[in-house]
């Protein structure tokens, strides 16, 4: 099942042919034509079943979940005379603008045909039978002979698949700011949020940054097997995780002394993990930092100068006003009995001028 | 000022060329006074209320302490734009730090002392320069404390540095008054 769905997404994923054999007239023309024989579809020879209906499908219709659907549908105008423009529009489940996956437009001559690719993200849907509606011309804007042959509906089987999540934070030892030498355990929460288990090929690599060194011993994990490989400077963990499952891994390291400061340590570990479950690992999963809104980004590890508290017997950081309320209060004094002062001194000077002036 | 030459003594002929405006005077002084402070205390009030414009005072006056510093080899730098710190010890500037009151009150002297509007634009000029260049000496005074001494760090900081800061400011505007204000009566 699982080779099947890979071919299935190499060969465009999925390509579930619809044929489609829409009997589109104008109204006035009435009738079918006779369609050449090159003109014929699906292939020249082939009895269209019903009498002017077709159906074609390439693959078994089953994906794992979060893979791609390509649906190819085909739109045969059986008659004489032109279409005009009209949609087609395609469904998951029932025919609602909630349930949409996509419409397009196209118009065909008489006798011709068109043939549409739709692509389906079954990420997110759950596993199970799901019907996909091909639907042309719902708004019967084009006059036809035979309306009720303008609808197909395709049945997609989605199996449950494994999907990887990876969180990854760090505590600091002394539970203040990082600084160089200080210890710090990193958390690693490998989960499985998908409907299918992952086997045991899961594997999760975190190389260090330069600035960080792994405390020998300490990585361990709550389920699966962990490992450091000294040459890369990189902690490692394998195992396998059910469906909604986690696994939480630790470890410590130090901060380098030789760490400058300020200085910013991103680190992400990375998964590889099989979201078909063919025993090959084919995709990765970046580690998340859950403590900023950005999507799967590093975990960065900010090394600064740690200020210690204000205390009487601590010499840390320190507010330092320029001056109290008492030092207001007295400033305020000083100045204002200052200003007097040189107010009286000034008069003095201006009459003392005037004495001289005066006595000249 | 009629009569100022009809009393001998300096004492008495000071507290009467004093009050020879009459208490009007010195009254309609005393409400300018309070008038001014009190548009300049707005001012101050809405600076440090604005985080934009409270922050570049701060800025500017760990910065420039930190410039200092780093003269003198001490490897400081400016943390979160308000603290400065090397690795023995820091100095948060806060608001009160900013020596933005002291300003205040300075501007509002010399802008209420009678004098030409040049003088009063050398001394607003040498409030709001010369009391940063005071304050920032000041916490360079107060860093090298810290560093060095730091038992004694509250003493340094209530009592001595506080009070060569008033006395620095008075002996500022006092020097504004006698070389500027008063200068072209004294010529």
């Amino acid at each position: 099942m699982a080779k099947r769905a890979l071919g299935m997404r190499r060969g465009a994923a999925l390509a579930a042919c619809l044929a489609w054999l829409v009997a589109l007239s104008m109204a006035a023309v009435g009738a079918p034509c006779t369609k050449l024989p090159d003109l014929w579809f699906p292939d020249p020879g082939v009895i269209l079943s019903g009498g002017d209906v077709a159906v074609q499908v390439a693959n078994p219709v089953v994906v794992m979940q979060g893979d791609t659907v390509t649906v190819t549908v085909t739109v045969d105008n059986f008659t004489c005379g032109e279409t005009g423009p009209f949609d087609v529009s395609l469904y998951y489940d029932t025919v609602s603008a909630g349930t949409l996956i996509a419409t397009q437009s196209t118009s065909l001559l008489g006798c011709e045909h068109a043939v549409l690719t739709f692509v389906w993200d079954t990420t997110g849907v759950p596993a199970g039978s799901h019907d996909l509606i091909a639907w042309a011309d719902s708004g019967q804007i084009v006059d036809e002979y035979k309306e009720d042959d303008n609808q197909y509906t395709l049945t997609v089987t989605v199996l449950a698949a494994p999907v990887i999540e990876v969180d990854k934070t760090f505590v600091d030892a002394d539970g203040a700011c990082v600084e160089p030498d200080d210890l710090l355990q990193i958390r690693i929460t490998i989960m499985n949020v998908g409907d299918g288990d992952h086997g045991a090929t899961l594997a999760l690599v975190d190389v260090l940054p330069v600035g960080l060194d792994y405390v020998p011993g300490t990585a361990a994990a709550t389920s699966g097997t962990t490992g450091y490989d000294p040459v890369a400077n990189a902690v490692t963990w394998t195992g396998a995780l059910p469906a909604l499952s986690q696994a939480l891994i630790t470890f410590e390291v130090e901060v380098n002394g030789g760490v400058p400061i300020p200085s910013d340590l991103p680190n992400q570990a990375v998964a590889d993990w099989d979201p078909d479950q063919d025993g090959v690992n084919n995709a990765t999963e970046p580690s998340d930092d859950p403590t900023t809104p950005a999507v799967d980004d590093p975990t960065v590890i900010p090394v600064r100068l740690c200020l210690l508290p204000i205390g009487p017997d601590i010499p840390g950081t320190i507010d330092a006003p320029s001056l109290t309320e008492w030092g207001m209060i007295a400033f305020g004094v000083t100045i204002v009995c200052a200003f007097t002062l040189m107010l009286l001194r000034r008069r003095r000077l201006l009459a003392a001028l005037a004495e001289r002036g005066s006595g000249t | 000022m009629s009569g100022n030459g009809k009393h001998n003594g300096a004492p008495r002929r000071l507290w009467r060329i004093g009050f020879a405006g009459g208490w009007r005077s010195w009254l309609r002084r005393a409400i300018l006074f309070a008038a001014v402070l009190a548009v300049l205390g707005g001012g101050v009030s809405w600076v440090t209320s604005n985080d934009a414009a409270f922050g570049c005072v701060q800025r500017a006056v760990a910065g420039a302490t930190s410039c200092v510093l780093n003269v003198c080899r001490q490897g400081t730098s400016v943390q979160d734009g308000n603290t400065v710190a090397s690795n023995r010890f820091a100095i948060s500037v806060v608001a009160a730090c900013t020596g933005l009151f002291m300003t205040a009150v300075f501007v509002a002297a010399v802008l209420v002392y009678p004098s030409r509007w040049w003088a009063k634009l050398v001394g607003v000029g040498i409030g709001v320069f010369g009391l940063f260049a005071l304050n920032v000496a000041r916490l360079v005074c107060l860093f090298f404390v810290g560093t060095l001494l730091p038992r004694y760090v509250d003493q340094a900081h209530l009592l001595v540095l506080q009070s060569v800061l008033i006395l620095g400011t008075l002996l500022l505007w006092l020097v504004w008054v006698e070389k500027v204000a008063h200068a072209s009566i004294n010529s």
